[in-house]
């Protein structure tokens, strides 16, 4: 056990006995001890839901933001202050149903950000619905005769649309997620872990005695993350009876902030502000 | 024979470079030191459809644009069926000489743009042709006119300078060989004044560049897109971060993030972008996080008419977004009030840690005006109690501050910790739904309303003290009103007029003297239902019964204001 108390708060978390997301607080300020990290250096983003509920009790700089809308919020701060490690995490009904779009986008535009997604495959805090993971025939208080979608494949759309760190974590097993969160925050771009967790409330069949004997970690299968089609591949096996954890893709790219000529020198939020002289640019637009 | 005293119009269709013509006869008027107001009009769509662009001219200001033409350029017979009713008895309508097989009117004086502008080097420079032409009638030395091609074409290279400037001679010396009758108008320098021509948004995104703007995040949408188009192209230059974000919701969520962090950030868009904004909006109140918004009216509701002017989104911005918080919306009425409003929207903002509003419209937006200087009105930049290293047991939302007005510490403060919560939440910023603790967080959030509305402008009184009509509007009536109440004093009748810059919060104290001694009032309002003149119905507890509204996407014309007071003035 490590000692990472100082990343608590005064509150104690209001999730069920046996919730996936103990796994991911622990996991989260497992990594951070052992990044060395004092809690103003991280700052994170949360969505609504079960998981942005750990905004209350991780002591960071924190900004619990609104159902779906994570990714913009962290993004936003991210590029005022590159220098910020930012760790974004919402739920997969928050990040991967109203917050779909910000997804894809934020995989396409390699920002260094962290991004963790509470992946329980059902909508917790509002009680038990669907969620854009559950399975095809999945009955709940919204599909009470089963969902007729497809569920959505996160690891799959951010391998082929530009994340540059694709992971799969298990609250069940918290020294291999912890490492997970370390790697991910170490990489320079967007960084993606969706983690499975359980939430033994409303979806038990999605839970510790399901996860436990199919889990297996990539590293000890020889995958070489580099390697995109095998990557992919991995993603897109999901009816196999065998469930990959681990670094699925990890490649070197530049990221958003080191392509952008603004941030070159300094961060937006180190600029002085108080005399901006534009007398030049309206002599220009006066001669023009 | 007058001077300085023109209202100039081209018409032709989408694609032919009427905007551009239309901006650089405005150059050539603003450069001989006199003041201009230019007002574009066109359809949604690139190609084809009806563009014109009108260009008033004055000695003096208030200048804005009138329905009598003195010269009409038309490139197609469209414009002269639109627009030659509104061209006066001395007027001159200068048209293609494709056009004479119409027929037509007797005042259309014949230019043989496209010939012209082949011998000048090629067809695209045919408005060119109609250019120098326009300058010829109105006696400006063709140099004044070559000099301002110059200028717009200076990175294009010499041929297409040259091409240029020989389609403005070819035209200017058409007219003097070939016009014989008398034209009653010309244009004189002003000596030592070279005024430049801004649109509001140019204005808007100077004043935020002044202001330390450092994000700006949007998705286009007319009429605000251009703000988008200015500040893109200055990104590296001025150290902002541009970002054309995937929606309106992403853009204001990414401004409000790049606020959190310690930077001025602002969104821009129109009503429809706007309302995708409206959840979040109310986040950047829970949370304390400045934010400046600027929103560009258009007629909705929903797509509406996407290129043209409204101002009916008053009560939507003064009412977004669940629950109940304090916001602050400026309405400038022209091009140096946008300027400096913004500057002032970034400082509120910072000071009160509210969300505050630039409310403008397709109008000011879109339109341009002669402008000398701005230097004068730039404000101090205040960025209120902003921290970048707090004490030890420092609290974000501190309950103990009188004003209501909490520190806020920037990331990575040491000590600064905090969680900004869209929850209701307790002085650190965790949840809590405790009944004291709600209360006295509503009760933070809302004392500061005293300080902030002895610090948002009073509107601006103009016009006489003994006035037999008294108009209130907000916004960008204020040019065509100013221009109409001058056209009403020379034909005797008495005006004032009271101008809003900040519609909310209502302060009642700014209006109710006026009011009570007005004999008669008039509020004036580019929208159906008379929005702004509910606001001040309910905050006084008066009725008001005379409304002067119109929302069929167009601007009130002076014209149109002068007949309606008289009307008034009859009943």
């Amino acid at each position: 056990m490590k000692d990472n108390q100082k990343f608590n708060t005064y509150q104690t978390p209001s999730w069920c006995p046996g919730c996936g997301n103990f796994g991911i607080w622990y996991a989260l300020k497992s990594a951070y001890t052992e990044l060395g990290f004092d809690n103003n250096d991280v700052c994170m983003v949360f969505g609504i839901g079960c998981s942005g509920n750990l905004s209350n009790f991780i002591k960071v700089y924190g900004f619990h933001s609104i159902h779906g809308r994570t990714l913009p919020v962290a993004s936003g701060i991210k590029l005022a202050n590159h220098k910020l490690n930012v760790v974004a995490t919402s739920g997969d009904g928050d990040g991967l149903g109203i917050g779909l779009g910000h997804f894809i986008h934020t995989c396409r535009r390699n920002i260094d950000i962290t991004y963790i997604i509470h992946d329980n495959r059902v909508y917790g805090l509002t009680t038990g619905q669907t969620s854009p993971t559950s399975p095809q025939g999945f009955q709940s208080k919204s599909t009470p005769f089963g969902v007729i979608e497809q569920p959505i494949n996160p690891l799959a759309l951010a391998i082929i649309q530009g994340a540059t760190f694709v992971a799969r974590g298990y609250s069940g097993e918290i020294d291999h997620l912890t490492s997970l969160i370390i790697q991910a925050i170490k990489h320079k771009g967007f960084a993606v872990i969706d983690v499975l967790q359980p939430c033994v409330t409303f979806n038990p069949n999605f839970s510790y005695p399901f996860y436990n004997p199919r889990v297996f970690k990539l590293e000890d299968a020889g995958h070489n993350p580099e390697d995109f089609n095998n990557a992919l591949k991995y993603a897109l096996d999901v009816n196999n009876d065998k469930i990959p954890i681990g670094i699925f893709y990890k490649i070197s790219k530049p990221t958003y902030e080191e392509s952008s000529e603004e941030l070159r020198d300094k961060p937006l939020s180190e600029y002085d502000i108080s005399d901006i002289s534009i007398s030049e640019l309206i002599e220009e637009i006066r001669e023009s | 024979m007058r001077v300085n005293d023109l209202n100039w119009k081209i018409g032709g269709e989408a694609g032919e470079g009427i905007m551009v013509t239309g901006l650089m006869f405005s150059k050539v008027c603003a450069r001989l030191g006199l003041e201009v107001y230019n007002y574009p009009e066109y359809p949604s769509r690139i190609r084809g459809g009806h563009n014109c662009y009108q260009v008033r001219v004055r000695d003096n200001k208030p200048v804005f644009a009138e329905k009598g033409l003195d010269i009409l350029v038309a490139l197609n017979k469209e414009t002269i069926d639109l627009h030659s009713n509104y061209v006066k008895e001395d007027g001159v309508i200068i048209a293609d000489s494709h056009l004479k097989d119409y027929g037509l009117s007797e005042r259309i004086f014949y230019l043989p743009m496209d010939d012209l502008a082949l011998s000048a080097g090629g067809k695209i420079t045919k408005n060119n042709v109609a250019l120098g032409a326009s300058f010829a009638f109105l006696s400006v030395p063709v140099e004044n006119v070559l000099d301002t091609v110059r200028r717009a074409f200076r990175d294009k290279g010499e041929k297409v300078i040259g091409m240029n400037e020989k389609a403005v001679s070819l035209g200017y010396d058409y007219v003097k060989e070939n016009f014989k009758g008398d034209f009653k108008i010309s244009l004189k320098p002003i000596d030592d004044k070279k005024n430049m021509v801004l649109t509001g948004n140019e204005a808007i995104s100077l004043g935020a560049i002044k202001a330390g703007l450092k994000l700006y995040a949007a998705y286009p949408m007319t009429p605000a897109s251009s703000i988008l188009h200015f500040l893109a192209p200055l990104s590296h230059r001025f150290k902002i971060l541009v970002k054309h974000a995937e929606d309106e919701i992403s853009a204001i969520l990414t401004a409000i993030g790049a606020n959190f962090a310690g930077v001025r950030a602002m969104v821009g868009t129109s009503g429809g972008g706007f309302s995708l904004m409206s959840e979040a909006l109310g986040m950047s109140a829970i949370t304390e996080t400045p934010l400046v918004i600027v929103e560009c009216m258009r007629p909705g509701p929903s797509t509406g008419m996407p290129t043209w002017t409204d101002q009916g989104d008053l009560r939507f911005i003064i009412h977004a977004s669940q629950g109940e918080f304090l916001r602050v919306v400026l309405t400038p009425g022209d091009v140096k009030e946008a300027y400096q409003l913004i500057q002032l929207a970034f400082n509120l903002a910072e000071k009160y840690q509210i969300p505050v509003f630039l409310l403008s419209d397709k109008l000011l937006s879109e339109s341009s005006e002669s402008v000398d200087d701005l230097s004068g009105s730039d404000l101090k930049i205040e960025r209120g109690k902003i921290l970048r290293e707090a004490q030890e047991g420092y609290k974000r939302y501190d309950l103990s501050i009188e004003d209501g007005i909490s520190f806020r510490a920037i990331p990575p403060a040491k000590n600064g910790l905090q969680l900004a919560n869209s929850d209701e939440h307790d002085e650190y910023g965790l949840v809590s739904e405790e009944a004291h603790i709600r209360e006295k967080m509503l009760e933070k959030r809302f004392k500061r309303r005293g300080l902030i509305v002895k610090e948002i402008p009073k509107p601006n009184l103009y016009g006489d003290s003994d006035a037999d009509i008294s108009l209130i509007g907000f916004g960008s009536v204020k040019l065509s009103v100013l221009r109409a109440m001058e056209i009403l004093k020379e034909e005797g009748v008495k005006t004032n007029f009271l101008h809003s810059l900040c519609p909310h919060p209502f302060v009642s104290d700014h209006y109710l003297d006026f009011i009570k001694k007005a004999k008669r009032v008039v509020v004036i309002e580019n929208n159906y239902t008379g929005q702004f003149a509910g606001i001040i119905q309910e905050n006084l507890c008066i009725k008001i019964d005379n409304l002067i509204l119109k929302d069929d996407g167009r601007p009130f014309f002076p014209d149109e204001i002068v007949e309606k007071i008289k009307k008034y003035l009859r009943s």
